[in-house]
């Protein structure tokens, strides 16, 4: 089988547990009789831009595409120009069953797109969260942990609050992030405003934050196109196949149908398969010493080796390593294998561990770590990051360590708390403290956990489960098309096609190569001459190599003056652009006063626009009022000519009127004299109304007094009425007692008669008949003076009314002479007024014919009392 | 009665009965009255042909009777254009054999003046095969040439040239195998195509290069036109690349089976070790794969070295004598 590594880096210069896991695979693979390729990035100045050079390793070979520059910002970074295209070519050649990543940093998504264009079976380990996110350690910036898989806004988010820590240069490399705890107050505040969404707080162009976002989701949708096509994701740990799982298959079932996830028609495999080491170089290392079992140990020797990055959280070892006693520390002693190009962080690291008494002991070789781990008891994983199947961890078991690690991702999964290590919270450093001090304070306990260490798995279990793997996916994969057709003439050829197909380009080389001397044997050709010399023969002559290394050198020639020119019309873009940027900036100043004297315009342009209709409408007056005026002058005219002919009939009244005039001069002489009279019989009529007017006042005064006394009178008459009637009722009362009396005393008389008639029956007499005299002679005498009473107030009553009748006669009469003498005045005042105005407009008129040049004047001034009237 | 004798007209195919309909009709229009036939030979093995002649073919016919001049050569098995020709030819009834595929498109009186130029020492003739649509393009000129040592097919009527020769009969190094007209006796005889071309392509270059070889010649007639609809009979079954891999090959096998054991063979047999460097320096592993795939071929090759009839011209001398000429003009 013919298996295909990629993998971001190998040792030595690349030492993470990644590259050594790639190197174990491809060992035993090769031992086992399978051709391994591995593909991986390098970084040579000697060697042009994603160069392919292929270099042995011991049973397999490894190919190096050479990526000079880094990628400017995460999009490139992802897809890296050229990446694609120079595994399409490695594939190409190559040939390979199986294609199996390992690691795409510094390669990008291009090797997944290649593979699955290529069409072998993809195979994708997941040592870390790359397949699901660029924060392939589920850490920001500022170190925290995502809970989930961060989405695209929070990537770019991310993204700009790297751009941030980028522009601190004393962070240097700072790889995956810096703790917030680390940074300047308004860097750290930045960071925070940025991961926090908060954009106002964070600073940056909204350009910037669109941009971001933009780039982030078109990063998304790629990197789940990409890793579409993987047919079997492998995960070390169970934890990490977890989010696998829910993410490439429970929770992405529609994606099979995505028609970009690399034509796969079903979900992918997930396949938790922890790491196998090779534990035979580790088999020699002398075992931890336990001075006393069932005692507190003496000493145990504390180490941590790994990669000196953050997310591995050495700072955070050594900080609980601060906390311990100066005693506890001489019984623990702490030790630092690694490195990094962290290089900020790695003196961070060597300056705390030498205040701290711990030795730094920097890089070492692979080579060296069974004598590294022989110099350490315990191993400490202070990881900060949801750390997935560390190998060290691995190592240190198979030989004969314990380890302390952080309960945190996948640690748990490798470190059995109080059977094989402990466990202390994340990012704990008390706790950390606390469990390192029970190694040298709990009895036993050293001793316990050595007994309980695991069974190592090793290189081979892992690749049995491997081969099986790759096997079964090649089964699974679809018979490959007959080039023939079906064509049964073609099956044979076509069976030999397919053959020459997979195999290397090398081993297609080799093959021909060794048969082109053959062919000189059938062609008779001369049997002595070496393939070699016909070879040099052959280039001498001619080479399409070498015509086209020269064409590439012209080419290259010709690109390297267009790049020439590109840069300085980049640097000329780069002047322009921030000519524009400034151009913009006044623009976009120009625009908000554009937009205040729109506004104030908008404003002046209502005020106008009222103004305009107003003086359309002033205008629809004016033109109203000119046609009225038009309409007007030739009444004028009309006016004029009628005034003209009115004129010459004054001129003709006037001659009459002056006629007119000295007869009414006359006749006004004449009722002079009449108005004299007629003042002097005005005034004597005058002064005998007024003497007739104090007459009636007079006699309204009399009879006003008259009426008061009559009313007096009245109000006695009404009193005495009213005593007289309070008497008559008194009298009424009495008589009426009277009556009652008389009544009872009637029939006393008649019981009296009856009685007396009844003894005198009794005693033999007839009835006597009573005097009516004796019967009636009280009650007569009252009815008289009754009577007499009655009289005299009909009489009264009388005598008022009469009273009253005269009094309403003086009114009637007062009335009477009132209007009479209103009358006269009202006629005497309208005699005089209509005299008054007689003369008035006499005078008038006749003041006016007397103006010289009052015809015309008389129009004017008419035409201008109608024009402003 | 025929101005000439008749005509076989073999046309070996596969269920390609869509070009059948169109272009059986207007050749046995051209047959009939010389007393020819045609020979379908059914390729597919599966018999398919026979029953669709006998139900479908007579609707497409403007004679009826015409289908009567039509036989049908099945196959047991599927055996590619080589051997299928040979059957038909076998089974021709007249001497002269027209060998057309089924996409070729006869033209009204295309015959006679094909068989007025197969003189004695004509091996074959072929005419002017315009592709159809393309009446500035002729494929039937075709000549040998060579690119850094290795032989290979121009055909300069294809490349623009094609108004230079549509007027004067010449040499041509092979005639098509798709529309050629021959003796059926020495075809026979001869075992047809040399069968280490199979399954396609370059067969019908080695017959003609053989024949010059031999001392005989091949003619283009420009004066017997047809039309070549190019429907791909090969190409629309088979994956391209592969074609073209065969192609390759053949062309390699085609030089290696004339090659002689001189100053131009060793030439060659360098170049070959150069083109092999040259094509895994750049990548062109196809190249690599079509050498591979001539080179499975040796022992075959070998006989086919072995049975090559005496020749009495060298490689190139026959480049040399069968280049088409062009049309002489004022």
């Amino acid at each position: 089988m013919r298996v295909c590594f990629v993998v971001h880096g190998l040792p030595p210069v690349e030492r993470g547990g990644v590259e050594q896991c790639t190197v174990a695979l491809a060992d035993e693979l090769a031992r086992r009789g399978h051709a391994v390729e591995v593909f991986a990035p390098t970084r040579r100045a000697d060697l042009p831009d994603r160069a392919l050079r292929r270099e042995r390793r011991g049973a397999w070979h490894v190919t190096w595409v050479n990526l000079e520059s880094s990628p400017g910002d995460p999009e490139t970074a992802l897809e890296p120009r050229g990446v694609a295209e120079a595994f399409a070519r490695f594939l190409d050649a190559e040939r390979p069953d199986v294609v199996h990543v390992q690691h795409l940093l510094r390669l990008g998504l291009g090797p997944l797109a290649a593979a699955a264009e290529f069409g072998a079976p993809l195979v994708y380990t997941a040592h870390d969260w790359f397949a699901l996110t660029d924060s392939f350690a589920l850490l920001r910036p500022d170190l925290t942990r995502f809970e989930a898989a961060p989405t695209p806004e929070e990537e770019a988010r991310c993204d700009l609050a790297r751009s941030i820590l980028n522009a601190v240069e004393s962070l240097g490399d700072y790889h995956l992030g810096v703790p917030a705890a680390w940074l300047d107050e308004p860097v750290r505040a930045r960071v925070a405003a940025t991961l926090a969404g908060d954009e106002e707080g964070a600073g940056f162009h909204e350009n910037e934050w669109t941009e971001a976002r933009a780039r982030r989701e078109r990063m998304a949708s790629r990197r789940r196109a990409a890793f579409g096509a993987v047919d079997a994701f492998v995960s070390p740990s169970a934890y990490l196949a977890g989010w696998l799982e829910e993410a490439f298959v429970t929770g992405a079932q529609s994606d099979t149908q995505d028609p970009s996830n690399g034509g796969r028609t079903r979900p992918p495999r997930v396949v938790h398969q922890p790491n196998g080491i090779d534990t035979r170089r580790l088999d020699d290392v002398p075992a931890v010493p336990v001075h006393s079992a069932g005692a507190a140990t003496e000493r145990v020797r504390l180490g941590f080796v790994g990669s000196l990055t953050k997310h591995k959280g050495v700072h955070l070892l050594l900080d609980a390593y601060a906390q311990l006693s100066d005693a506890t520390r001489e019984r623990l002693p702490l030790v630092i294998h690694g490195d990094s190009t962290d290089r900020a962080y790695v003196a961070r690291i060597a300056d705390r561990a030498r205040e701290l008494g711990v030795e730094y002991a920097g890089a070492f070789d692979g080579d060296r770590l069974p004598e590294v781990l022989a110099g350490i008891d315990c191993l400490v994983v202070p990881s900060i990051w949801y750390e997935n199947f560390p190998t060290v961890l691995r190592e240190a078991f198979a030989a004969g360590r314990i380890a302390v690690a952080s309960d945190l991702g996948a640690l748990p999964e490798s470190v059995r708390d109080g059977v094989d290590g402990l466990l202390y919270a994340p990012d704990d450093a008390d706790d950390l403290a606390r469990v390192l001090r029970r190694l040298v304070e709990e009895e036993g306990l050293l001793a316990r956990l050595l007994e309980g260490r695991p069974r190592v798995r090793t290189i081979e279990t892992q690749v049995d489960e491997l081969e099986a793997l790759y096997g079964e996916l090649l089964v699974g994969r679809e018979a490959p098309v007959d080039p023939g057709g079906g064509l049964a003439h073609l099956a044979e050829l076509g069976r030999r096609y397919r053959e020459l197909e997979a195999l290397p380009t090398r081993d297609l080389l080799a093959s021909c190569t060794s048969r082109i001397a053959d062919l000189a044997g059938v062609l008779g050709l001369d049997a002595a001459r070496s393939p070699i010399e016909r070879l040099a023969f052959g280039l001498g002559e001619s080479s399409r190599s070498l015509e086209e290394l020269r064409d590439r050198r012209d080419e290259s020639g010709y690109l390297g003056q267009l790049l020439d020119e590109r840069e300085r019309r980049a640097r000329w873009l780069d002047e322009r652009l921030s000519g524009i940027e400034r151009e913009r900036d006044w623009l976009r100043d120009d625009r908000e006063n554009l937009a205040q004297a729109v506004e104030f315009h908008e404003t002046s342009t209502q005020a106008l626009e009222k103004e305009r209709d107003w003086l359309r409408q002033m205008q629809s007056d004016f033109e109203r009022e000119r046609n009225w005026l038009l309409s007007k002058q030739s009444d004028f005219q009309r006016e004029r000519e009628y005034l003209l002919s009115k004129q010459s009939d004054f001129q003709t009244e006037r001659d009459w009127l002056k006629r007119k005039t000295a007869e009414l001069d006359e006749e006004r002489a004449r009722l002079d004299a009449t108005l004299h009279e007629t003042r002097t019989a005005a005034e004597q009529e005058r002064a005998w109304r007024d003497s007739m007017l104090s007459e009636i006042e007079r006699e309204r005064d009399w009879l006003r007094s008259e009426i008061r006394s009559r009313e007096e009178e009245r109000t006695w008459l009404a009193n005495l009425v009213s005593d007289k009637e309070e008497t008559l009722t008194y009298v009424w009362g009495l008589v009426e007692g009277k009556d009652s009396d008389l009544a009872r005393l009637r029939s006393e008389i008649e019981s009296c008669e009856r009685v007396a008639a009844e003894v005198l029956v009794a005693f033999g007499h007839a009835p006597v008949e009573l005097e009516p005299d004796v019967e009636v002679e009280g009650g007569g005498k009252l009815e008289r003076m009754l009577g007499g009473l009655f009289d005299h107030g009909h009489a009264l009553l009388a005598q008022l009314e009469a009273l009253r009748d005269s009094q309403a006669r003086a009114h009637a009469e007062l009335h009477w002479r009132r209007g009479e003498m209103d009358g006269a005045r009202l006629a005497l005042a309208r005699r005089t007024v209509s005299w008054l105005a007689y003369f008035a407009g006499f005078a008038k008129r006749v003041a006016a014919w007397e103006l010289p040049g009052s015809g015309d004047g008389a129009v004017e001034d008419s035409a201008n009392r109608e024009v402003n009237p | 009665m025929s101005a000439h004798p008749p005509i076989s007209a073999v046309v070996p195919g596969l269920d390609d009965f869509e070009l059948l309909e169109t272009h059986l009709p207007i050749l046995l229009d051209e047959l009939a009255p010389i007393g020819g036939e045609v020979v379908l030979v059914d390729d597919t093995g599966r018999a398919v042909i026979e029953p669709w002649v006998r139900s479908e073919l007579a609707a497409h016919l403007g004679d009826p009777a015409h289908l009567d001049l039509v036989r049908v050569v099945s196959r047991e098995t599927n055996g590619g254009f080589a051997s299928a020709l040979l059957d038909g030819v076998a089974a021709a009834r007249h001497e002269l054999v027209f060998a057309m595929n089924p996409d070729i498109r006869v033209t009204p009186g295309f015959l006679e003046p094909l068989v007025e130029h197969l003189a004695d020492d004509v091996h074959s003739v072929v005419p002017r095969i315009l592709l159809f649509g393309e009446d500035d393009r002729i494929e039937s000129v075709v000549e040998i040439d060579f690119d850094r040592d290795v032989a290979f097919v121009r055909q300069r009527a294809l490349a623009g040239e094609a108004e230079r020769f549509v007027e004067s009969s010449g040499p041509v190094t092979y005639a098509i195998g798709g529309a050629m007209l021959l003796r059926r006796t020495p075809f026979v005889a001869s075992g047809g195509f040399d069968r280490i071309f199979d399954p396609f392509y370059y067969e019908d270059v080695d017959l003609g290069f053989g024949a010059w070889a031999a001392g005989q010649r091949v003619v283009y007639v420009p004066s017997s036109v047809v039309e070549h609809h190019h429907r791909g009979t090969i190409r629309r079954r088979v994956d391209a690349e592969f074609v073209r891999a065969v192609i390759e090959r053949n062309r390699l096998l085609f030089q290696w089976k004339y090659l002689s054991a001189d100053e131009f063979g060793e030439r060659h047999l360098a170049a070959l070790y150069r083109s092999a460097v040259d094509a895994y320096q750049r990548d062109q592993r196809r190249e690599l794969l079509w050498l591979a795939l001539a080179l499975d071929r040796l022992e075959a090759l070998r006989a086919s070295r072995a049975a090559r009839p005496k020749a009495v011209r060298s490689f190139d001398q026959v480049v040399a004598e069968s280049r088409p000429r062009p049309d002489v003009r004022g």
